[in-house]
């Protein structure tokens, strides 16, 4: 008799690319296009400020640079797109991520 | 060069035109410390000398080309100048600057800046040495490009390419088109608010400075040196050496990637081609630095693929890749070079430029411009031999070319009904930098209250901890984006008084002060520079005030205000917001909320007191 295993739950996780780190970086781009790319794994589906919340704990930089946990916002250099859609910072608590959603954080750079 | 100071020469060369005569001021130091030298000098000039019911081109405007005190330091960056007059564009103050190392080599000789008034009965060009000047005839120049001017005037005095600075007019400055700029050094132009249709008003092709040697005095050598080391270290770093090791044209990928790249003149947000247009990946390259600076930012090129292998010339900046290339629906980035570099020599404004071309492109599209109203032109998106020739007919203004030459408002007002609506301006009557705004609306608020007919003030790698700000704010909150611009204005009158490259100085004010008083003498603390910078605004805010300028026309237009229909932005609209933006940026600029005039205590606390009664 064949046994269907079926998961008590799926590890979903979403992608998360950051362009270019705003001021005062300590990483140095070897390369322009080389980004920062993290797979952050999400349980259940979570707003995604929660997301940026888990990751201002356990990834330093980003706390530091580009997430400030205690007011809740970016740095005002950053624009955070998520499937290809600016976020505005209103819709961060309220955008539930899924499985397989692609977040880019990427500096709004200009001049010249 | 003036006794007992240090930093500054303290003195300038003055040019009346008119008459041919040339003639050294030396500069009142209290006027120095609370002008400094390139914008805020120039301002103080235009604002004290200038009346506002002049005409831009009437020959009793002046024109002032200066440097500042930190000009021919070792500071990476410091041989930029600014450019300061009464602008062709908006009729009002006009502030622009360019890299390279003019400002340098006008310190060497002696001077702060020139100042020139007037008009000449022939086509002259300013010939700076050795601590003195001569006007020569320039009528052989004529029609000549902006680097054929500078090679030619080179080879006329007999210099070689590094020991000379030139800036000239090309011929859309000889034509008077209202967006000619300025150009030095085969690569760097001050090109906003028609400063170069003004020169051409006075027939002055060019101006150059001969390198001599440095007998600038430094109060305190040693740390200036130290000063310069931190600087060129933290310019290094800034935004991961973004700007440092790649230049600007690096730009465009995540200004496609944000919705931040101008496609199409605003009818679309989408550019799947941007990543071709990084050349620095693509074709051949050569440096190209500026005074001092040991960065990546400026190179020239070779392109080596597609229908324009082999043309040389400069590396296009990011907002000439994005005018050049996706404004006008290009996708081949070799035409982008091509067409950005014959703009450069034509001598118009990019921006200004491209905006306008776009524009003609969209009315030819929807049948508002006809093949025979474009002298049998077929503007078709993209079309880059037809965009090469009608760029010749504005600069000669020929044909319909003679209509564009007025800019774009101005050429849709003349054009009218829907064409009208589909114009990127601002209604003080220039066009924006070469980005879509739409999704970046602090820029887009500095643009529209600008008081120098293009930005402003500069946000990036600016540390808003020192204006008593949390440096993380809302993009597209109106709250947050008036509050920070109102707070932050200034900065870029500071840099631009001290006439440094802001990208090589990172924004980094208090260091600035550092170097200024190491330069200089001058103790000078953040809050001072924070003072200038405001007290610089306001005055032009006066100038403007009494040039015509209403709360009205602070605004974009219907195009530029609207909302993306594409991209990341889509949906996302600053208009219903524009009001309260301005209330609360003209609270926090301490001006009159309906009015927008200056209030008393403000004028009286930056130092202005003898202004007040002056509207």
């Amino acid at each position: 008799m064949l046994k269907r295993i079926i998961p008590l739950c799926t590890m979903e996780k979403v992608r998360v690319e950051i362009w270019a780190w705003p001021p005062t970086p300590k990483v140095k781009l070897e390369k322009l296009k080389e980004r920062m790319i993290f797979e952050e794994e999400i349980n259940f589906r979570i707003p995604a400020l929660d997301l940026f919340n888990r990751m201002a704990l356990t990834r330093k930089d980003f706390g530091e640079f580009i997430f400030d946990k205690g007011s809740q916002r970016f740095n005002f250099h950053v624009s955070v797109i998520i499937n290809e859609k600016i976020a505005t910072a209103s819709e961060l608590s309220k955008k539930y991520l899924k499985n397989g959603d692609r977040i880019v954080i990427i500096p709004l750079a200009a001049g010249g | 060069m003036a006794e007992n100071i240090y930093g500054t020469t303290g003195r300038i060369l003055k040019v009346d035109l008119s008459n041919g005569k040339l003639w050294v001021e030396d500069l009142d130091e209290g006027v120095l410390r609370k002008y400094l030298g390139g914008t805020g000098l120039g301002i103080k000039f235009l604002y004290d000398e200038v009346n506002p019911n002049l005409a831009w081109n009437s020959p009793d405007n002046i024109i002032y080309v200066g440097s500042g005190p930190l000009g021919g330091t070792k500071l990476a960056g410091s041989g930029s100048f600014s450019v300061v007059t009464k602008g062709a564009m908006t009729n009002g103050a006009s502030s622009t600057q360019a890299n390279g190392f003019f400002g340098a080599y006008l310190k060497f000789s002696g001077f702060d800046g020139i100042w020139i008034k007037g008009a000449a009965p022939r086509w002259k060009y300013l010939y700076i040495h050795d601590g003195t000047a001569e006007l020569r005839e320039a009528e052989h120049f004529l029609n000549r490009e902006t680097w054929d001017t500078e090679e030619s005037i080179k080879n006329e005095l007999g210099s070689k390419r590094i020991e000379m600075s030139v800036c000239s007019i090309g011929p859309a400055g000889e034509n008077l088109v209202r967006f000619a700029g300025l150009f030095a050094d085969s690569s760097h132009s001050a090109s906003h608010n028609g400063v170069g249709a003004v020169l051409g008003s006075k027939k002055l092709k060019a101006i150059a400075v001969a390198r001599t040697e440095n007998k600038l005095k430094i109060a305190d050598d040693g740390k200036l040196s130290e000063v310069a080391a931190e600087l060129r270290n933290e310019f290094k770093n800034a935004l991961g050496g973004l700007i440092y090791n790649y230049g600007t044209s690096n730009i465009i990928i995540g200004a496609a990637k944000s919705g931040m790249l101008q496609v199409k003149n605003y009818t679309t947000n989408l550019f799947p081609e941007a990543e071709k247009f990084y050349t620095r990946d693509r074709f051949e390259m050569t440096r190209h630095p500026c005074w001092a600076c040991p960065s990546h930012h400026v190179m020239h090129t070779k392109v080596t693929e597609g229908p324009y292998k082999g043309f040389s010339g400069k590396d296009p900046e990011y907002e000439q890749s994005a005018g050049y290339g996706p404004q006008i629906g290009n996708t081949d980035p070799g035409a982008m070079v091509v067409l950005a570099n014959e703009g450069d020599r034509l001598g118009f404004d990019a921006n200004e430029a491209t905006w306008t071309i776009g524009w003609v492109m969209e009315c030819y599209e929807k049948g508002i411009l006809k093949s025979t109203d474009l002298d049998g032109l077929e503007m078709t998106w993209g079309n880059i031999e037809a965009t090469r020739k009608l760029m010749r007919n504005i600069a000669y203004r020929r044909g319909f070319g003679n209509v564009l030459a007025e800019g774009l408002k101005r050429s849709a007002e003349k054009v009218g009904g829907d064409a009208l609506n589909m114009a990127v301006y601002t209604h003080k009557g220039s066009t924006p930098r070469g980005h879509d705004h739409r999704c970046k609306w602090w820029e887009m608020v500095d643009t529209c209250f600008s008081e120098s007919g293009t930005l402003q003030n500069q946000l990036l790698m600016v540390d808003l901890k020192n204006y008593g700000l949390n440096p993380t704010f809302q993009q597209h909150s109106w709250e947050d984006i008036s509050t920070v611009i109102g707070k932050t204005m200034g900065n870029l009158a500071f840099v631009d008084s001290l006439v440094l490259c802001f990208f090589t100085c990172s924004g980094n004010f208090p260091l600035l002060c550092q170097a200024l008083k190491a330069a200089t003498g001058w103790e000078y603390s953040f809050e001072d520079a924070y003072k200038t910078g405001r007290r610089i605004v306001n005055l032009m805010r006066i100038y403007n005030i009494k040039c015509g300028l209403t709360p009205d026309l602070e605004r974009p237009s219907l195009r530029y205000g609207s909302t993306p229909v594409d991209g990341p932005a889509k949906g996302l609209s600053i208009a219903p917001h524009w009001e309260s933006i301005r209330n609360n940026y003209y609270k926090l600029m301490g001006w009159d909320t309906k009015t927008g005039i200056p209030l008393p205590e403000t004028l009286k606390e930056l130092g202005l007191e003898y202004i007040i009664n002056d509207l």
